[in-house]
């Protein structure tokens, strides 16, 4: 029974494959697979982004002695419902100097990048799209496309705002980039594999609790905050900063296309916080709760610090975010990689 | 040492976001705190009795800048002045409180009432029948006339 709730849906998964190939063709019952799994994960990914939201209004309401969405439904449990309803009865507006096709196509180029970090993103054992043997390279390459969505965004609309505001993405996306990549080297250095899937078995030597964060502590405050500059959150939001160009790279999307700029930024938000969650918290890996229920907890929980920081600290001036990136977190993290070496080496010689 | 403001920040947002007693007050559900000499409608005052203070005087008709309070009175064989009919158009009025410094009687003061919207244009008509009831003002016991009506 517990191998059932813990494995429900690689069995769910077997089942339908099964039950489809028992009458048609192989190729056909695998393409329906892949495309009942994939649709699960967009289902998946749109409810996690309303509770996502949701959460988000609610807690950085009560950092802010206010109450926030209690009104529709339950406790406001329903508001994000109503938030997507209202988003897509609103009229669809293209501005008249708008160049069409980039204009459309960015938010495309969004949504798809943010989709397809989740194919590397194991939620338990078996449950991972696709066991990429450069899964975290693979994440990182993906998760940085955004900004070529974003820089097609304001340079489609054609409105000055717009334009500022993905010449900065562009700017601090790129910085941050590099003082990410090297945060998770020394992840990858510890477990020797790019693999995602092999990063949360090498976690479970000391019966499940030797979590990266213990070994890697400076690598996952790096992560953690070029992750924050990565998804243009606060206190590095200056891409969308409302003060300073009203709301960026997504002021002329109105309706859907707004609701898919907001999609695919939550969307990325909460493939960072799960690829933070495998890389140093041990993925799902965690005694009695089904694993896929451990991992959603640790996710939350992280997500959970950047609606904390969004709550606490101010939005940074430009160059002190370029200061940031370039002063600080690149050489802590280059210093992270030498030490991680440094102990690997010691580890081998002294220990086994 | 770096990052200790952020903390402190961080204890502080946390130790809000545990708070019950949130800034924010849920109107149609709750209440919001009326300070004693809040300025609302002008209502009646009554005497502990039920009887109302008002002597049918009409001083406040002359004190209101506006016009807005409207008076009939009559007499009755034994020579008591009695109000037969007392209103004030709400929309007019403009709560300054010259009928209740007028009032020699404090028959008329300030109540707490500012739910002062209608459907109608004769819902904001308050006359004795419908609105001027007891509130829960503290009672000022200075009965000096004869109680009417």
């Amino acid at each position: 029974m517990s191998n059932f709730i813990n494995n429900f849906f690689p069995i769910a998964a077997n089942w339908i494959g099964t039950a489809l190939a028992s009458f048609l063709p192989g190729w056909i019952a695998n393409i329906i697979q892949i495309v009942i799994s994939i649709s699960f994960f967009f289902v998946f990914g749109t409810i996690v982004v309303m509770s996502l939201v949701y959460l988000e209004r609610r807690i950085i309401a009560f950092m802010q002695d206010r109450l926030g969405p209690n009104r529709v439904g339950p406790q406001g449990l329903l508001q994000p419902i109503a938030d997507v309803l209202k988003l897509f009865s609103k009229e669809d507006i293209v501005p008249t100097n708008a160049d069409p096709i980039v204009f459309k196509l960015s938010t495309i180029v969004m949504v798809v990048s943010a989709l397809l970090v989740y194919a590397v993103i194991p939620f338990g054992p078996g449950m991972i799209i696709s066991d990429l043997n450069i899964g975290i390279l693979y994440a990182i390459a993906i998760a940085s496309l955004t900004a070529i969505g974003m820089l097609m965004a304001g340079w489609g609309s054609n409105n000055k705002y717009a334009l500022l505001g993905a010449m900065r993405a562009a700017a601090q996306v790129i910085s941050y980039e590099i003082p990410l990549v090297f945060s998770v080297i020394g992840v990858v250095m510890i477990t020797g594999s790019l693999s995602t899937v092999s990063i949360v078995h090498g976690q479970a030597a000391w019966s499940g609790w030797r979590w990266n964060i213990i070994l890697q502590p400076i690598g996952f405050v790096v992560y953690f905050i070029a992750a924050t500059a990565e998804l243009n959150r606060t206190p590095f939001d200056l891409m969308e900063a409302e003060s300073e160009i009203v709301a960026g790279y997504h002021i002329e999307y109105s309706g859907v296309r707004f609701a898919l700029f907001f999609l695919a930024e939550y969307l990325n938000a909460f493939a960072v916080a799960a690829l933070g969650a495998t890389l140093f918290f041990g993925g799902w890996l965690g005694p009695f709760l089904p694993p896929y229920v451990w991992f959603l907890i640790k996710t939350y929980m992280l997500f959970f610090v950047f609606y904390w920081m969004r709550g606490t600290l101010p939005r940074v001036r430009i160059d002190q975010l370029m200061g940031l990136a370039w002063k600080y977190l690149l050489p802590a993290a280059l210093a992270n990689v030498v030490i991680t070496g440094v102990g690997i080496w010691v580890y081998q010689v002294l220990i086994a | 040492m770096i990052g200790t403001g952020i903390l402190k920040g961080m204890i502080v947002t946390f130790d809000h976001m545990m708070r019950t007693q949130k800034e924010t007050v849920a109107y149609p559900e709750e209440r919001v705190y009326t300070p004693p000499r809040f300025r609302g409608a002008p209502a009646w005052v009554f005497a502990p009795n039920g009887h109302a203070r008002c002597v049918g005087c009409g001083i406040c008709v002359f004190a209101c800048p506006h016009g807005v309070i409207e008076m009939r009175t009559s007499e009755t064989a034994d020579k008591v002045r009695m109000v037969d009919y007392y209103s004030i158009h709400i929309t007019r009025c403009l709560f300054c409180g010259l009928c209740v410094e007028a009032c020699p009687f404090r028959a008329i003061e300030m109540s707490d009432e500012f739910e002062l919207a209608g459907y109608q244009r004769n819902d904001l008509t308050y006359t004795l029948k419908d609105w001027l009831g007891p509130n829960d003002r503290e009672y000022h016991d200075v009965p000096r006339a004869q109680v009417a009506t």
